[in-house]
């Protein structure tokens, strides 16, 4: 079924939309807000200084994460297309960059469902305490059946695989399902529920015995960290990895938004929000961990965990200790299957949205080749009982070389290579209320690249000099370096293949540019700060153009 | 909870949520056919 609109102007097809831009904007926060707001945004903000870390956290999301949200907003709407066919318009020589954005979101998304099936059967099992005295014990060895070696296994754990085919089965109906009724529904769903649940958690929690000494390591500031530059670094990190910017999820939302609409503010309220939850994230988790702490007689210090360990430790040891622990672990691990699934969705649109725009597929044949090659390679790696170390190494690599870099990338092809940084403001204040400048080309231009560059090399270094955690180095070099650089060749690869007649790119209609004028130079709108639209763009209070094809004649 | 932490909770609360009440006021008062240069060209 396809879900394109033929126009009668031209032939050419209409882009699927967002109904709204409050659709848009939930389904974006659904997107930002993930597994990283719960159990990522509390460990840095507590390992950073604490209460000083909202100094350089702030400083970050309004200088980089988003200005870089902006960026992605600008290219995603101003060329209409998932990132390979938006970076074609921008240019013939960057679509590489796109599928680059594509292959991240595609090694993410494989491995992002085995969390989300995790933390699905936790759930389940936080209703009768499964994991008994010892929950490290329980999850690494009764539930993951982890194996001794490294080298992938094909002994699929039931526990595992069962689930993660129910999460591959029901993104197959949500992404088929279409922008509207699929992504857009899914988040207006999930993300009122999700937010009703860890507001329900953080209550329970505050009533915890041990809470205030949570929230007091916490919160209580430690100022000498902040003349640390790896604390900046880390609130950069956090704010970066948070927002779903710089890997394609973001300019592939952007670009089903109607040609009127209001770019920054929304990217405001986004950012914000995400922002919002992470603290709301930061009091439910430290709540807990000091009820954690004085259970059990230590320190806070002591219980302090993040990721997995927090997850599927040291939470199910709160909820085996806590009055109304049940209710506890419900609501935790819900939040993590909602958090996970809408971020999911959007992960895999991008790659949906890539196949789709290149091939000129319908929706529905490319979200089943798409959605179904993704979870039989995420089930084979995944399911099995040496998925947790491919996911380890996977996780690590496609975000730190890969998300980081091929941000870095783009930022700096855009801002110097191609100059067309103008390009992109000037769309901004076309169609959005706040306004955005100087400041924020220098931001991006020059800040952006800055610590983008400081951390992709610092982290490569790392990795070079000491390898991965205590991983073989045939592995690390697999599953990290080889699929990290592969990622990037078959980027080039894919970038070199013909566009078909009837790919997006030939048969999609975008009313932001003159219909021949593919590379983007010839803007219909927008093309500086103060510039005009055309006569055909004047008097319009709708999105959509009165002559598309040809302005002329709507003069 | 020490009045320190206290008090950063509450800044971190009013900056970050502040900014989140805010982002959506400005959004309530600039619709999207307003916004930006051509709004203000359609408003005029």
């Amino acid at each position: 079924m396809s879900t394109q609109t033929a126009l009668p102007q031209g032939g050419k097809a209409r882009r699927e939309q967002f109904a709204t831009r409050w659709a848009f904007i939930l389904a974006a926060v659904g997107s930002a807000v993930g597994l990283g707001n719960i159990w990522r945004f509390p460990y840095v903000a507590y390992e950073n200084g604490g209460g000083a870390f909202i100094v350089p956290y702030l400083v970050a999301l309004l200088t980089a994460g988003i200005p870089l949200l902006f960026f992605d907003y600008a290219i995603g709407h101003r060329f209409k297309g998932s990132p390979p066919m938006a970076f074609r318009r921008l240019s013939k020589w960057t679509e590489s960059i796109g599928w680059w954005q594509v292959g991240i979101c595609f090694v993410i998304g494989v491995y992002y469902a085995a969390i989300i099936a995790y933390a699905a059967m936790y759930t389940w099992f936080s209703t009768h305490e499964a994991w008994g005295d010892d929950p490290e014990a329980f999850f690494f060895g009764d539930y993951l059946q982890v194996a001794d070696t490294f080298a992938p296994s094909f002994q699929f754990v039931p526990g595992v695989f069962w689930p993660m085919l129910v999460v591959w089965l029901i993104l197959l109906v949500v992404l088929g399902a279409g922008v509207r009724k699929g992504i857009a529904m899914a988040s207006m769903i999930g993300i009122p529920v999700l937010f009703v649940m860890f507001i329900a958690l953080v209550v329970v929690a505050l009533f915890l015995p041990g809470a205030p000494e949570g929230l007091n390591a916490l919160f209580t500031p430690n100022w000498s960290v902040l003349t640390d530059p790896q604390v900046w670094i880390a609130a950069y990190g956090q704010i970066f990895f948070s927002l779903s910017v710089g890997f394609g999820i973001m300019i592939t939302y952007s670009s089903y938004l109607k040609r009127r609409t209001n770019l920054t503010g929304s990217g405001l309220m986004v950012g914000f929000t995400n922002s919002s939850f992470e603290i709301l994230c930061g009091i439910g988790v430290f709540s807990a961990l000091g009820f954690m702490a004085q259970a059990n007689g230590v320190e806070v210090a002591d219980v302090v965990a993040n990721g997995i360990g927090l997850a599927f430790v040291a939470f199910p040891t709160i909820i085996s200790q806590a009055p109304a622990g049940v209710l506890i672990g419900v609501l935790f691990f819900a939040s993590l299957v909602f958090a996970g699934f809408t971020s999911l969705i959007s992960i895999l649109e991008v790659v949906v949205s890539a196949v789709k725009d290149k091939i000129g597929w319908s929706r529905w044949t490319t979200v089943i080749v798409v959605v179904g090659l993704s979870g039989v390679v995420s089930l084979l790696l995944f399911s099995t009982t040496t998925g947790i170390n491919t996911l380890d190494v996977t996780d690590a690599f496609a975000n730190n070389f890969g998300i980081v870099g091929a941000a870095l990338v783009a930022v700096v092809v855009v801002s110097w290579l191609l100059r067309r940084l103008d390009n992109m403001v000037g769309h901004l204040n076309t169609v959005s209320s706040f306004r955005v400048g100087r400041v924020y080309k220098v931001l991006v231009a020059v800040i952006l690249p800055i610590v983008l560059a400081y951390m992709w090399i610092s982290d490569i270094v790392l990795k070079a000099q000491d390898g991965y955690g205590d991983m073989p180095s045939w592995f690390v070099g697999t599953f990290g370096w080889g699929m990290s650089i592969a990622l990037i060749i078959v980027a080039i690869l894919l970038s070199l293949l013909p566009w078909s007649d009837r790919s997006a790119l030939n048969r999609e209609l975008n009313d932001n540019l003159r219909p021949d004028s593919e590379s983007g130079d010839e803007p219909l709108v927008g093309s500086a700060p103060g510039v005009r639209s055309t006569p055909a763009s004047h008097g319009r209070h709708t999105d959509t153009p009165s002559h598309p094809e040809n302005p002329e004649k709507g003069a | 909870m020490d009045p320190i932490a206290i008090v950063f909770m509450l800044i971190a609360i009013v900056v970050v949520w502040g900014g989140m009440a805010a982002s959506l006021v400005h959004l309530m008062k600039n619709p999207d056919h307003l916004s930006g240069d051509e709004g203000a060209t359609d408003a005029s």
